[in-house]
């Protein structure tokens, strides 16, 4: 499902040079749970960003379900953005104007689904995170936990082939962490590919595999416990 | 299109969330809009008032003016000028002699007007008692008058004026007719005629020259060939081309019509630089705004945006900013134009044109002024937007 060969990407901070990843080759199967784990700094959302095709690695190939981003212009990549891949941000990224439907309805609109089933398959989303009864909520009106699980279903409605989790557990209280991790946990039941980024070696355990990054090199793979 | 009207649906919440800041935004229109949409109706309207009072002068009229003192034309010089051509159904040279006329001790300034047979019938005038001049009291210079409704009350404070007297210039004229009230035009009120044989007013003003002559073609249609026929009459008469002139009251009203065009564009157009102002507002306020919902970009980048959907998104934004302002502006205009009407004593309302063509401008307005900030958005990466604070 994903393919990375040699991906490298430097950033200028000032005059100071960051190699965030350094000829980084990895390979994640679909329907994997894998989790990226590494002290923060580390390149691990970096890697991400480029994993999810927000940003652009300088050098290396990236193939993602076997089409080359490189390649792609920035339509291309918004369709990839839009059709296969579903984000869940530590800082859960809803629109704060919205409330959890509208917010979760609102990639199915860039995909161009008709308003019923858009409003069909959101509601039905919602349900699958616990949320039927906050649809008309906003952001504001929800705890952490509930936002994060907007996120989620926000992901899920879009039929995302790709699920980038970046810390997803970092903004939330213990309880609401693992309500959150059993859904993320889930997901490949529904046909799904996920990717965890953490700094949380407990967290990293839910998942298939461990990816540990450091410095920008992939030092070590372990199989996690299933 | 559900992505337009959804579009529109929360530019508008955004634009409600945030009533302050878009009240005022949209300050600039309004202000803009109601500048355009109040002068140019205004002068819309005074336009319509002046040619209308011109057009019910009749537009089948002609006026001839001898203009060089030296050219000596009696009246019956232009009786040929009904038999030179069929364009013309009537002729009729007039004589003006102002001053006050007097019955007992009330007095009031009139225009005695020396006239023909067929003056009241070409100037469209009715009588509602009495009678009008006749031939014979051209003949014998009778001493009789026909005088408007105005004159009735201020001189006699009725309307039964018939064989009532009233003295003019040291003569004293015996009322015979009573005319129909026809109310005020350009040049004054029509019911302040005082109408004299022409023989009379001739021997008061102690000449015989006329140079002035009322001439009405058969229609209005034929009204500019019964123009040249007079032009080349007066030529044959006067053998001088610039000694009298010819016009008729629908090149007067041609001339009123650019002239006014001309000065309610001006007007327009110095208002619309005001529009102008109110659109570098919004443009102002959609950069404050593209930078305020930085994060809000990258988030729909990052699940799906493509930059037309932001770049829509904005531009819709602005638009709706400017088209809610225009409207205000309409509304305010609207109420602006009652007031107006009121404090005038007339009647002026928004032109429906007018008001179409600001709101059209306003969309105009957004789509230039909104244009800049949303292409600035759209271009932002996802990456940058979503990791910019």
């Amino acid at each position: 499902m994903i393919l990375m060969k040699n991906i490298s990407k430097t950033f200028y901070v000032g005059d100071e040079i960051v190699r965030a990843l350094q000829d980084v080759s990895l390979h994640i199967r679909p329907n994997e749970f894998v989790a990226v784990c590494g002290p923060s700094g580390s390149g691990k959302t970096t890697l991400m960003n480029i994993m999810g095709c927000l940003d652009n690695a300088d050098s290396g190939t990236y193939l993602l379900d076997g089409v080359d981003v490189a390649e792609c212009n920035d339509r291309q990549l918004s369709d990839i953005r839009s059709l296969k891949i579903g984000f869940i941000f530590q800082q859960f990224n809803l629109l704060d104007q919205m409330n959890a439907l509208e917010n979760v309805e609102l990639p199915l609109i860039y995909q161009k689904v008709g308003v019923r089933e858009r409003i069909e398959r959101a509601k039905e989303a919602l349900d699958l995170v616990g949320l039927s009864n906050r649809i008309h909520h906003k952001p504001s009106q929800l705890s952490g936990g509930q936002q994060q699980r907007v996120a989620i279903a926000r992901a899920l409605a879009s039929n995302a082939r790709v699920i980038l989790a970046d810390e997803p557990t970092g903004n939330l209280d213990s309880k609401s962490g693992e309500d959150v991790m059993n859904l993320i946990g889930n997901l490949t039941e529904k046909n799904c590919t996920v990717v965890l980024i953490t700094h949380n070696p407990d967290v990293a355990k839910m998942a298939h595999r461990t990816i540990y990054v450091h410095d920008g090199r992939i030092y070590q793979e372990k199989e996690g416990i299933i | 299109m559900t992505m337009f009207l959804n579009t529109v649906r929360l530019a508008l919440r955004s634009t409600l969330s945030n009533k302050m800041r878009s009240f005022l935004t949209m300050l600039g229109i309004i202000i803009g809009v109601v500048a355009v949409v109040m002068l140019m109706s205004i002068s819309n309207g005074a336009t319509q008032t002046i040619t209308d009072a011109i057009s019910s002068m009749g537009t089948d009229r002609l006026t001839i003016m001898v203009t060089n003192s030296d050219v000596s034309l009696k009246a019956q010089d232009y009786d040929g000028l009904l038999e030179y051509s069929d364009y013309i159904a009537a002729v009729s040279p007039y004589l003006s002699i102002s001053g006050t006329a007097r019955y007992k001790s009330e007095y009031t300034s009139a225009s005695a007007v020396g006239v023909t047979e067929n003056y009241m019938s070409i100037n469209d005038m009715e009588l509602q008692a009495g009678r009008g001049i006749v031939p014979s009291d051209l003949e014998w210079r009778t001493d009789v008058a026909v005088i408007g409704t105005e004159i009735a009350e201020e001189l006699y404070e009725s309307y039964d004026v018939i064989g009532k007297t009233l003295t003019m210039n040291g003569k004293t004229f015996t009322v015979v007719g009573l005319l129909e009230e026809a109310g005020t035009t350009l040049t004054g009120s029509l019911d302040s005629s005082v109408l004299i044989p022409l023989t009379s007013a001739q021997r008061i003003s102690d000449t015989t020259d006329i140079t002035t002559v009322y001439v009405k073609s058969v229609s209005s249609d034929v009204i500019e060939q019964a123009q040249t026929v007079a032009e080349l009459y007066m030529k044959n008469l006067t053998q001088d081309e610039d000694s009298y002139s010819v016009f008729n009251l629908s090149q007067l009203l041609d001339t009123l019509d650019t002239v006014m065009n001309t000065m309610s564009l001006m007007l327009g157009g110095i208002a619309a630089i005001s529009l102008i102002v109110g659109g570098i507002g919004i443009m102002n306020i959609m950069l404050v705004s593209v930078a305020e919902r930085i994060r809000e970009i990258g988030i729909r980048k990052a699940i799906g945006a493509k930059r037309g959907h932001i770049l829509s998104q904005f531009l819709i934004e602005a638009v709706v900013l400017s088209v809610m302002g225009g409207l205000i502006g309409l509304l305010v205009s609207e109420i602006g134009m009652k007031v107006v009407s009121h404090a005038f004593g007339t009647e002026l309302n928004v032109d429906f044109s007018v008001a179409v063509g600001a709101l059209l401008f306003c969309t105009v307005i957004g789509v230039i002024f909104g244009i800049y900030p949303a292409n600035k958005a759209s271009k932002l990466t996802p990456i940058d937007a979503l990791q910019r604070k």
